[in-house]
C-alpha cells in the first residue's frame, strides 16, 4: 500500500466558460476515471446530501445534475439518492420518505431538474436496508446500509465539504458514512446504548442541574422533539427515561442552539463519533464490487455546520473548488488539508461559539466544532477504507474552442438560431429609431458620480467594518 | 393521392404493445425530411381546458419528442393560449392547469412552451386570399421554427363536426387574436323556450354579452364576440345554439388559417391524429364526456386534409357508443354521416373546402403499420 492515492483538484474561480465549476466538476469526473466506474445500464446511486429545510449552503442542483448528465452519458442509469434521518431537531424535515421529498423538492431537487428520479434510498421510514458485517471496524462491527445504495450497480458519492457539529468535518467519509445508513444505521453510529448512561457516550450528557425546568422558554419544544417522549420536565426537574433514549440528539440540539448547558455532549464523544461514521462508511462500500465507486466533493460554502442543519451560517473559508478520487479517505484528507491551508473568511467563526477565532493553517475545523477533524480519516485507515497519502493533481480546463462549446446548453452556437430569426423577421427594426434624448443632447455623465460615501460607510451599524474604516 | 399510415389500438401481447409498435409508425413518417439536424421542431399538443379530462396521455406525446431528439432535431412542446384560459388569460394559469394534468418536463421530456406568448400577443400576422379571411395571427414559435408536427387528439366538434388535424393547425396554430377571428361568427342564439333563466351562461361569458331582459336572457350581438364554448357549455338546458351557416363560415375560417400556419412552418408539417377517448367535445372544452365511438389507433400524414377525410371513414365505420351523444342522437349503427348526426354540423364540408383552397387531397391510400 505504497502507493498513492491521486485525488484531482480544480479551484472555484473562473474567468472563461470552460472554468465553470459546473464545467471543471465534469471535466475531473472524466480526469478522474469515474466513468470507469460505470458500464452501460449499470443503476447508478448518484450519492448527496439533500439538506435541511430552510438550510441555505446546499449544493445548487446543477452541480449534481452536471454528474447525472455524465452518468447518462457514461451509459448508466443514474438517480439522486439521499436516505432519512434521526429526529435529531424538533422540526426536521426528513425524517420521513414523503417529507423528505417534499423538502427535496424546495431544494431544487426533483426528476425535471435532475433528469433522473430522485429517490429516499432507506424507504418511507427508514428499514429498508441491508446489514454488512464490519470485521474490520475499529468501533462499529456492523453497519445498516440503505437498500438503494447497497443494491446499486455503481455509485458516485457527490459530497458538499462543510464542517459538522459532531463530526467536526464532512466530506466524502461523511456522506456515505452518515448519509449511507438507514435509520437503523444511523442510531448504531450515533452509539446509542453504547457503554451506560454514566459514561455520556451512548446517552446525551446530561446535567439536570443545569436545566431550568418549566421556566426554559424551550422546555416544551425539547420533551415534544424526543421522538421516544423520553423526557419529561416538570416542576421538579429534568428527568430522562435511558430505556427509551436513542441518542437521536434532539434534546441536546434544542438545548445547546438556544443557548442552555444541560443536555449536551462530553469531548470524547466526537472522535469516537467520527470513527465509527469511518467504519459505517466502510460497510456501504461493501456492498459495491471493487472499482464500483467514485467520488466527488465540491468544497463550496465551507460553512462550519453541515446542510442537516435548518440554517446557514458564515462559511470558514472562501470557495476553494472541486475534488475528484476513486479514494474516500485521500479525498477528504486533501480537501481538510486545503480547508486548513485557505485563507480565513472574514467574519467566518461559528457564531455559537464566540470568541474562538479561524486561523490560517490550524485545524480551522477543530477550533470551532471542538474536535480535530481528522480522527476519521485516521479510522479509515485503520479500517482498510482508504489511505491518507494522497498526490494532488491540479486541473486547469484548456482554453480551446471544443472545450469552451462542449458543456455548454448546445455545442453549435445558440446564436445561429437567433441569427435565422431576425433574417425571417427583424421585430427591432420595426420599432426603431429608439426613443431617445438626442445623442447631442445627452446629459454629462459626469452629473451622475456619486460623491464619496465613506460618511455614510461609516454610520452603517456594522460595527467591526465601521472601525475598519478608520476615522 | 396521399399516404395515410395506420397503427390499429388493439394491443394483444407485450411486444403489440401501443407504446413498442409506435415506433413503427414514427419510423414510417419519415420525418428527418422536414429538418436538418440541429433544427428547432415545434412540436403541437393541445394540454387542454380546466376541467377536461380525456385530453392524450402524456407518455404518447414523450414517444414523439424522444423521436425528433433520436432524429437529430431539437424538439419544444407548445400549445397556444386558449380564448379564455380558466380565470385568467395569462400564460402562467394555463400552465398551472396543464402542469397539474402532467404536462411537464419530468413527464414529457420538455417543458410545454406557450407558443404564442404571455398574453397570447406574441404572432406574426399572416395574408390569406381567403373568402372569410383576409389574414391570420399565428403563433410566432411556429413562426420561428423550421418544422411543426401538429399531434391531436381527435374528437367531434359541436361547431366545426370534426376536431382533428385541420382544427389543430387552425385554430392551435393561431395566436389569440387569430382564435378570436376564427370564431368571431359563432354568435349564438338564445332559445328562450330552453332557457331557464339560471344566469350560469352570463357568469361564464368574459364580454358581458347575455344579459337578463325582462323574464329571460338576451345575447347582445354588439357585445358578443363568438369565443361561444363558455356560454354554450354552461348551459344545462341547450338553451345557446350556433345555426348551420354561422358553423359553416366556422368551418371555412379554421381551413384560411390552417393555410397560414402551413405556411408560417414553411410547409415542413406533419400530423399525427390520436382517435383515442373521442369523445363528443374538442380539448378546449372545460369536461369531456364520453367517447362516442370506440378507439381506434393512431393515423400520420404530411397531408391534413386526407388524415382528417380517413379520420372521419374510420369514425363511420365504427359502431356508436351506447352511454353517449351517439346513443342520444341515434347514431349507434356503423354508418356515414356519424359526426353530422351527433354535431348537427357536417365535416365533410370542412374538408371539402380545404380540398378547394389547396391543403390537400382527400383522396388518399391507407397503409397500415403493424
Amino acid at each position: 500500500m505504497a502507493e498513492k492515492a491521486k485525488v484531482w483538484f480544480a479551484d472555484a474561480s473562473a474567468t472563461n466558460w470552460t472554468e465553470s465549476l459546473v464545467c471543471k466538476a465534469k471535466d475531473l469526473f472524466y480526469e478522474a476515471k469515474l466513468n470507469e466506474c460505470i458500464e452501460k445500464g449499470d443503476s447508478v446511486a448518484i450519492k448527496i446530501h439533500i439538506g435541511e429545510w430552510n438550510r441555505t449552503r446546499c449544493l445548487r442542483p446543477e452541480l449534481v445534475a452536471a454528474i447525472v448528465e455524465e452518468v447518462k452519458a457514461c451509459g448508466g442509469q443514474p438517480f439522486v439518492v439521499d436516505t432519512t434521518t434521526l429526529t435529531y431537531h424538533a422540526y426536521n424535515s426528513r425524517c420521513t420518505g414523503a417529507l423528505e421529498l417534499e423538502n427535496a423538492a424546495r431544494h431544487g431537487f426533483t426528476e425535471a431538474s435532475m433528469g433522473c428520479p430522485v429517490v429516499i434510498g432507506d424507504g418511507f421510514s427508514g428499514d429498508d436496508d441491508v446489514r454488512v458485517e464490519l470485521p474490520t471496524g475499529v468501533v462499529l462491527k456492523e453497519a445498516y446500509v440503505a437498500a438503494a445504495l447497497a443494491h446499486a450497480d455503481a455509485m458516485i458519492n457527490l459530497a458538499h465539504a462543510k464542517g459538522h457539529p459532531i463530526t467536526s468535518f464532512g466530506g466524502c467519509i461523511k456522506n456515505i458514512g452518515i448519509g449511507g445508513q438507514s435509520k437503523r444505521g444511523k442510531y448504531h453510529e450515533h452509539l446509542a446504548h453504547w457503554g451506560s448512561p454514566e459514561d455520556f457516550i451512548g446517552w446525551p450528557a446530561s446535567y439536570p442541574e443545569k436545566c431550568l425546568g418549566v421556566k426554559c422558554e424551550f422546555h416544551q419544544q425539547c420533551m415534544d422533539g424526543c421522538p421516544r417522549g423520553a423526557i419529561r420536565i416538570d416542576e421538579t426537574g429534568f428527568h430522562r427515561d435511558t430505556e427509551k433514549c436513542y441518542l437521536c440528539y434532539s434534546c441536546q440540539v434544542t438545548c445547546i442552539f438556544t443557548g442552555h448547558e444541560s443536555q449536551t455532549f462530553i469531548p470524547d464523544y466526537f472522535p469516537y463519533a467520527q470513527m465509527a461514521m469511518s467504519d459505517a462508511a466502510l460497510g456501504v462500500m461493501l456492498t459495491f464490487e471493487p472499482g464500483k465507486v467514485g467520488h466527488m466533493a465540491y468544497a463550496i460554502d465551507v460553512d462550519p455546520n453541515c446542510d442537516c442543519i435548518p440554517w446557514a451560517t458564515l462559511p470558514a473559508t472562501p470557495d476553494i473548488g472541486v475534488f475528484a478520487s476513486k479514494d474516500p479517505v485521500a479525498i477528504d484528507t486533501a480537501i481538510l488539508d486545503m480547508i486548513d491551508a485557505a485563507p480565513v473568511y472574514p467574519g467566518g467563526a461559528n457564531k455559537a461559539f464566540e470568541g474562538r477565532e479561524y486561523k490560517r493553517g490550524q485545524e480551522k475545523f477543530a477550533i470551532t466544532q471542538g474536535a480535530s477533524p481528522r480522527y476519521q480519516l485516521m479510522a479509515g485507515v485503520k479500517n482498510g477504507l482508504g489511505t491518507m497519502d494522497y498526490e494532488l493533481i491540479t486541473y486547469e480546463p484548456p482554453l480551446t474552442r471544443e472545450h469552451v462549446a462542449k458543456w455548454q446548453i448546445r455545442t453549435t452556437p445558440t446564436t445561429l438560431i437567433v441569427r435565422r430569426m431576425w433574417e425571417k423577421r427583424d421585430f427591432l427594426k420595426e420599432v426603431q429609431p429608439f426613443k431617445r434624448v438626442p445623442f447631442a443632447e445627452k446629459p454629462p455623465y459626469q452629473d451622475f458620480a456619486v460623491p464619496d460615501r465613506t460618511e455614510y460607510l461609516k454610520k452603517l451599524p456594522v460595527k467591526e467594518w465601521v472601525e475598519a474604516l478608520g476615522k | 393521392m396521399a399516404t395515410v399510415y395506420y397503427l390499429d389500438a388493439r394491443e394483444r401481447y407485450t411486444q403489440g404493445s401501443l407504446m413498442a409498435r409506435l415506433q413503427m409508425l414514427l419510423d414510417a413518417a419519415e420525418l428527418p425530411a422536414l429538418f436538418q439536424p440541429g433544427d428547432w421542431v415545434a412540436i403541437k399538443i393541445d394540454v387542454s381546458e380546466h376541467g377536461y379530462l380525456d385530453y392524450l396521455r402524456p407518455p404518447l406525446i414523450r414517444a414523439i419528442v424522444e423521436q425528433i431528439q433520436a432524429l437529430g432535431g431539437d424538439p419544444f412542446l407548445i400549445d397556444t393560449t386558449y380564448l379564455n384560459s380558466g380565470a385568467s388569460t395569462l400564460s402562467w394559469n394555463l400552465l398551472e392547469t396543464s402542469a397539474h394534468k402532467g404536462f411537464v418536463a419530468s413527464v414529457l421530456g420538455k417543458d410545454v412552451i406557450l407558443g404564442d406568448g404571455y398574453t397570447g400577443n406574441e404572432y406574426e400576422l399572416l395574408p390569406i386570399e381567403g373568402e372569410e379571411l383576409g389574414g391570420v395571427e399565428v403563433a410566432r414559435s411556429i413562426a420561428e421554427a423550421s418544422a411543426l408536427i401538429v399531434v391531436s387528439h381527435v374528437t367531434a366538434h359541436p361547431f366545426a363536426g370534426l376536431s382533428g388535424a385541420l382544427a389543430n393547425l387552425g385554430i392551435g396554430g393561431s395566436a389569440r387574436r387569430g382564435k378570436w377571428r376564427i370564431h368571431a361568427p359563432l354568435q349564438p342564439i338564445l332559445i328562450p323556450e330552453r332557457c331557464n333563466g339560471c344566469g350560469l351562461c352570463m357568469e361564464e361569458c368574459l364580454k358581458g354579452a347575455i344579459r337578463a331582459e325582462g323574464d329571460g336572457l338576451v345575447v347582445d350581438d354588439e357585445l358578443c364576440a363568438g369565443c361561444v364554448y363558455y356560454c354554450t357549455a354552461a348551459c344545462p338546458y341547450g338553451a345557446l345554439v350556433v345555426d348551420g351557416i354561422a358553423a359553416q363560415r366556422f368551418q371555412k375560417r379554421i381551413v384560411e388559417a390552417a393555410s397560414a400556419v402551413h405556411v408560417a412552418a414553411l410547409g415542413n408539417v406533419h400530423f399525427f391524429n390520436f382517435l383515442f377517448d373521442i369523445g363528443p367535445y374538442p380539448d378546449y372544452y372545460p369536461f369531456s364526456d364520453s367517447a362516442i365511438v370506440p378507439d381506434v389507433g393512431i393515423l400520420s400524414s404530411r397531408d391534413p386534409v386526407a388524415l382528417d377525410q380517413a379520420t372521419l371513414d374510420f369514425i363511420d365505420r365504427m359502431p356508436g357508443l351506447p352511454r353517449s351523444m351517439a346513443e342520444e342522437a341515434g347514431a349507434l349503427a356503423p354508418g356515414p354521416g356519424k359526426l353530422k348526426h351527433i354535431t348537427g354540423v357536417d365535416p365533410e364540408l370542412m374538408l371539402e373546402y380545404a380540398e378547394q383552397f389547396g391543403l390537400g387531397t382527400r383522396r388518399y391510400e391507407l397503409v397500415e403499420v403493424r
